[in-house]
């Protein structure tokens, strides 16, 4: 099982980099919309109650940066090597920005469930396609390619911000729930 | 001379007994009192969004609640009362306070209640004598039975009435989590598309965010038209509901808490009929339409609607209240079937009312006026069998300690309101009944922008303080001459209108000094 795994799932070192940018993706909107609303919450809570937000708020952005790299690494493992495995960080890294980065505007723009519910779907067709076809291209194409490595590698650094302040999130949310 | 048979001199008794029971200064029964040694059970019902004036119990011309009216026949009920806020926010938590929100703080949308006074809700003050149970299906008022969990022996899961999920939050349900408010905030109000809250609805988690668009988009087929429903199920912010499976589910966990977990303290809190307005087909078109006053543009409203705009919507608001009344009706023939009413008073109320003039429409207004601001409020007693009318004003403040009362509980010194007449109170007409809006304000300051009503006797003050469109204004209205609020006296009663501004700003003055 442990062989198959390996064989099939990208290294290590090429999953590193596509975390990266998952995560600067997901932590960068959240954050980003964190300080939207904090204007609002100080209205009405308290810093502690503030802070309590945004731990919980990095838990689950680690669960769905997990949640989405697990939907990259279960394509490698139900695919020929080709399609994403061998070029994990190229074409993983295209599919991640451009699935992240379509949703991102969708929620800018669309932002009453009832009303604009009818766009989610043909624009979930649509950026799902969008982004094969992109990554598709992107080992096709030089700079693309160059881009798309320079782009993940550098994200890196942010882990070592992101990682450790989600680990204090888990700790403080634990013992919210305790005491 | 025609005698008098015996059949009419027992009419006449009857008549003679019924008529001292409405008369307004002595008392209509002998209260079962907790300071008797007994402990009578409590049921709270409050439907959210139920304006007074949209009532045929309160002379509406539409005759919108048969079934309240049925009730009222064995209940006192109050014709001037007052919600403390024009939203769920303050209007909820002034109920369970008995405070108005100048004191408890919940002024802003999905606010929560100053966390010092947090034990002096009506659950903890209730005492563990009592089995304390709550249930909200508006999560704004969830959210403060969270702040209670302290005094709750069970605080309902506001999903826990067979509902369908409108969103994806995982922890919609699970309102007995330790830190459950916060949670509530980071999903409801964060990660998730949101709930209609200010200043953004932007999804704080772009997977969640966009998922719940799409689950949103696959439960679509429940809010188009059906035979039974032409309007859509009914839902609220985040699952939809069905007032004939929801009331009746929620009548079975009362009659199996009266039966298992006496004495009870019991407060359930309907979403209906709030808006979206989605009664069932066998009440559209119930009613002929009424003439809508045609009413001046007020300075602060927030768009231009004319009685033609809002006939529509209230035509279906009228519709909806007849179809919660209907599953009222079948709740209370249950509840009086199983006799829970013989030991168990009953309190049906509204967190605030629904308003439709001025150009204004909705109920997170800066307009004050009655529409949005008059609730019902009846209450019945164990083994009373007479109605009772009570015409002074009354406010939401007073219900906690009218409750504490009956149970034989302290009334704690921080509570603004007073005993109801009829259980403990008396009729005072130069009483003063307060009620605000103040949501976009700091909870943490004194007001800086805010409506703030007084009602005393049949007068009533409208204070807008610190509006830049409508700066420091006052408006005077009598409510009894006038109780479409057309006539403004401010100018006609300048040494009454300025007397009652004295009062409000002196009250306002106080509240901010314990802040």
């Amino acid at each position: 099982m442990t062989r198959i795994l390996s064989r099939r799932l990208p290294n290590f070192r090429d999953i590193l980099p596509v975390y990266a940018i998952i995560a600067f993706m997901v932590y960068g909107w959240t954050l980003f919309t964190y300080l939207r609303y904090l204007q609002y919450w100080l209205r009405f809570l308290n810093i502690r109650e503030i802070l309590a937000i945004f731990c919980y708020s990095m838990l689950a952005d680690l669960a769905e940066s997990l949640f989405i790299l697990f939907i990259l690494l279960g394509i490698c493992l139900i695919s020929p090597a080709k399609v994403l495995k061998d070029t994990f960080v190229v074409r993983g890294t295209s599919l991640v920005v451009c699935t992240l980065a379509s949703v991102f505007v969708f929620l800018n723009n669309f932002t009453d469930l009832n009303a604009y519910m009818n766009m989610a779907l043909p624009w979930a067709v649509a950026t799902i396609l969008g982004a094969i076809l992109i990554a598709f291209f992107a080992t096709r194409l030089a700079f693309v390619g160059k881009a798309a490595r320079w782009l993940s590698d550098s994200m890196t650094i942010f882990l070592y911000i992101f990682l450790p302040v989600t680990a204090i999130s888990l700790i403080t949310v634990i013992v919210r729930n305790i005491v | 001379m025609t005698g008098i048979s015996r059949r009419d001199f027992l009419k006449l008794t009857a008549a003679v007994t019924a008529s001292l029971g409405l008369t307004r200064s002595g008392p209509a029964y002998k209260i079962l009192s907790g300071t008797d040694g007994t402990r009578p059970g409590i049921i709270v019902l409050l439907f959210d969004a139920m304006s007074a004036r949209h009532l045929s119990l309160y002379g509406y011309g539409k005759e919108t609640t048969p079934n309240l009216e049925r009730f009222a026949q064995h209940a006192t009920v109050y014709h001037s009362h007052y919600a403390s806020g024009s939203f769920t926010t303050p209007g909820t938590s002034s109920i369970l306070m008995g405070m108005y929100p100048w004191s408890h703080r919940a002024i802003n949308h999905g606010g929560l209640i100053k966390r010092s006074l947090t034990n002096q809700n009506i659950f903890s003050l209730m005492g563990n004598q009592y089995y304390r149970t709550a249930y909200a299906e508006n999560l704004w008022a969830d959210l403060f039975l969270r702040q209670f969990q302290s005094g709750l022996e069970d605080h309902i899961s506001p999903t826990a009435f067979g509902y369908q999920n409108k969103t994806i939050n995982p922890f919609l349900g699970l309102a007995d989590l330790p830190d459950s408010d916060m949670i509530y905030y980071t999903f409801n109000q964060f990660l998730l598309t949101g709930d209609g809250q200010d200043p953004t609805q932007w999804a704080g988690s772009p997977s969640l965010g966009f998922l719940d668009y799409l689950h949103v988009f696959d439960k679509r087929n429940l809010d188009e038209a059906s035979a039974e429903y032409p309007y859509g199920i009914p839902y609220n912010s985040f699952y939809y509901f069905q007032i004939p499976q929801a009331f009746p589910e929620v009548t079975d966990r009362i009659q199996r808490l009266v039966r298992d977990s006496s004495p009870l303290f019991g407060y359930f809190h309907f979403w209906s009929p709030h808006e979206p307005f989605r009664p069932r087909a066998e009440f559209v078109n119930k009613f002929p339409d009424l003439p809508i006053p045609d009413k001046p543009h007020h300075p602060l409203a927030t768009s231009q609607l004319s009685p033609a705009d809002y006939a529509p919507t209230i035509k279906v608001y009228d519709e909806y209240i007849a179809d919660v009344d209907d599953g009222f009706g079948k709740l209370l023939d249950q509840l009086t079937s199983a006799g829970v009413l013989e030991n168990n008073y009953l309190v049906v109320t509204s967190d605030h009312g629904q308003l439709f003039e001025r150009g204004d429409s909705g109920h997170t207004t800066a307009l004050l006026f009655d529409s949005v601001i008059h609730v019902p409020l009846l209450i019945s007693a164990p083994g009373v069998q007479t109605r009772r009318d009570v015409y002074s004003p009354t406010s939401a403040a007073d219900i906690l300690p009218t409750l504490l009362n009956l149970a034989g509980a302290q009334n704690p010194a921080s509570s603004e309101g007073k005993l109801l007449p009829g259980f403990g109170g008396q009729e005072d007409m130069s009483r003063s009944v307060f009620s605000m809006d103040a949501k976009y304000d700091s909870a943490f300051e004194p007001f800086q922008q805010a409506t703030i009503s007084l009602i005393k006797g049949n007068m009533k003050l409208i204070y807008y303080l610190g509006y830049a469109a409508y700066p420091d204004q006052i408006e005077l209205y009598n409510l009894q001459d006038d109780p479409d609020e057309l006539e403004d006296l401010r100018d006609q009663l300048p040494g009454l209108a300025a007397q009652m501004k004295d009062e409000l700003l002196t009250s306002l003055s106080d509240a901010n000094k314990r802040l």
